[in-house]
């Protein structure tokens, strides 16, 4: 990898990449890549799913990336077409029920005293079983840092949307987690 | 909905304690071959749709078709809005004990005939009634039951052709580029939708190359559903099928446009959708867009818990709602949030190329989904 481009904006990179400059746009996923999992991950709760939806996401994003508009956010951009992504993959399985027992990744789960292991399988067989749209949208919000109207860009829907999906997907989700997590 | 929240957003600042549960959960890393096998596939990519490849000249404007491609039977063309979108020809009457099935008015077909110049027909009805008049009116559903339960929230010929008008000019100024007409000619929810002409305009791109797709290719067939009358808004569906050549890559399907008629007014509604739909059976249109096959006689799709009542629709048939109409049902998902709506056409489905139409909107007419989705039946 071309070291010069690790330092350059979002901006300048997604303008070399749209050169053809094949590192930038590798440099450019591999920046928002940390991002992208934590969303496919939390709405697939699959490695190898995460990792099919990841793949698609990615390569429409390269060809996709002429007409990807000047002055926009490349990561907003890239969650939209991760998002979607993630959505096709769900469908691709029908309505398989999501894994509760995903195998976490040795490397990266970094297991913490017990306690810590025990809610998040917790958190994750709760977020399994809220309805998709509440699910990607209380892990923007909440889980990603987006306000409602990044959210209601990324998903395509009213803010007000937003608001009534994370209100539900709360309820939800403290209702199951109780005092897990406190 | 009473428990929901104000649509002011001021439910949506970070929550601490969900955010933390949030944090717990660990995201594991690709698995090792992950870059590797992304840089085979970018290898693989048609040059001309690489980055740094010549423009097309034929898609000077084109956008990303990816971007707010939410629930879409088919990934590569509709935004968010028109992917949940469903034909909803909902008389969800203000009595709730009302039970009410909208039976499909008149279906408006456009014949193809040549370039552009289209010649229109109205294909009534199977065997519905009044497909004419503008009245709320009780008929009965296609399968010769009494009509006690069945009221249809007709539109007149006039109405559908002013709605698949609106949506025709609505692709062709997205496909021409032109942003003014194309946001000034939006209806009032979707306008908020955006909340200025500058937000669509950054999206404009992506919409030209998904719904200006249309304008090139042309729908074979334009469909017609009534969704909704009350007092002097009428919603409607427009379903456009045919074939287009998004992407250089030629694909017959069917997208749904929701449409909002009032006083003599359409408007295109393409981003007021009232939640998700989402097809069971058939699926979505799978990896590289062949067209899902139906073996089973029984459709099957989901809408969100409290939609009252859905409405559903194969090719240009009457409208059900369902759990209500013949052949229909409508249940609470067991394991998740949702219901199953179920259709069983009488005698069964036909062979060949078919189009389902799932569709609701909001009680108040402010929002309406509605998506349909091209499938082949064996």
């Amino acid at each position: 990898m071309r070291s010069g481009t690790t330092t350059l904006p979002d901006v300048e990179l997604v303008e070399l990449a749209r050169a053809g400059d094949r590192t930038a746009f590798d440099q450019l996923l591999r920046r928002h890549d940390d991002r992208m999992r934590g969303l496919a991950y939390r709405l697939l709760a699959d490695r190898h799913r995460m990792d099919d939806a990841l793949q698609d996401a990615y390569l429409k994003a390269y060809r996709g990336l002429n007409r990807f508009k000047a002055g926009s956010d490349f990561g907003t951009w890239l969650y939209r077409i991760t998002y979607n992504a993630c959505i096709d993959e769900l469908r691709r399985r029908k309505r398989a029920p999501l894994s509760t027992v995903d195998p976490v990744d040795p490397v990266s789960a970094r297991p913490g005293p017990e306690r810590v292991v025990s809610a998040s399988e917790t958190v994750r067989a709760a977020l399994a079983e809220l309805p998709t749209d509440q699910r990607v949208t209380v892990v923007l919000v909440d889980g990603e840092g987006f306000d409602h109207k990044e959210a209601a860009k990324i998903l395509g829907v009213a803010p007000g949307t937003v608001a009534s999906r994370l209100h539900r997907a709360r309820a939800a989700l403290r209702r199951v987690l109780g005092e897990e997590v406190r | 909905m009473s428990d929901l929240p104000p649509d002011d957003g001021g439910d949506v600042q970070p929550d601490p304690v969900v955010r933390t549960a949030l944090q717990l959960l660990p995201v594991p890393a690709h698995k090792g071959d992950f870059w590797t096998r992304l840089d085979r596939e970018i290898d693989l990519t048609d040059p001309s749709t690489a980055p740094g490849a010549p423009a097309d000249t034929d898609r000077a404007d084109a956008g990303d078709d990816d971007l707010g491609l939410y629930a879409a039977s088919s990934t590569a063309l509709v935004p968010p809005a028109l992917r949940r979108r469903s034909n909803a020809v909902v008389a969800v009457a203000a009595a709730a004990a009302a039970v009410l099935v909208v039976v499909a008015a008149s279906t408006l077909v456009r014949e193809r005939s040549g370039s552009d110049d289209t010649t229109t027909e109205l294909a009534g009805p199977t065997d519905t009634t009044d497909t004419t008049t503008g009245d709320v009116t009780t008929t009965s559903a296609g399968s010769g039951q009494p009509s006690t339960m069945l009221t249809s929230p007709t539109v007149s010929g006039e109405v559908e052709e002013i709605s698949a008008a609106a949506v025709l000019a609505w692709v062709d100024a997205l496909g021409a580029g032109d942003d003014v007409d194309a946001w000034e000619s939006m209806g009032p929810t979707s306008r908020a939708h955006f909340g200025s002409k500058a937000s669509f305009d950054e999206q404009l791109s992506g919409m030209a190359e998904g719904y200006g797709a249309w304008s090139v290719g042309k729908p074979d067939h334009v469909v017609v559903t009534p969704v909704l009358s009350e007092g002097d808004v009428t919603l409607v569906i427009v379903t456009l099928v045919g074939t287009i050549a998004p992407e250089g890559m030629t694909e017959t399907r069917a997208d749904a446009f929701p449409v909002r008629i009032t006083g003599g007014t359409a408007e295109p509604e393409p981003f007021a959708f009232a939640g998700e739909i989402e097809f069971v059976v058939p699926e979505g249109v799978p990896e590289g867009g062949t067209r899902p096959v139906v073996e089973d006689d029984e459709l099957v799709v989901v809408v969100p818990e409290g939609v009252s009542a859905p409405i559903v629709r194969l090719d240009d048939g009457e409208a059900m709602v369902c759990g209500e109409a013949l052949g229909t049902e409508l249940t609470e998902l067991d394991q998740a949030s949702g219901q199953r709506c179920a259709i069983s056409p009488e005698g069964g489905i036909p062979a060949g190329q078919r189009v389902l139409t799932v569709a609701y909107a909001s009680p108040d007419g402010g929002e309406i989904s509605g998506q349909s989705v091209l499938f082949e039946a064996a």
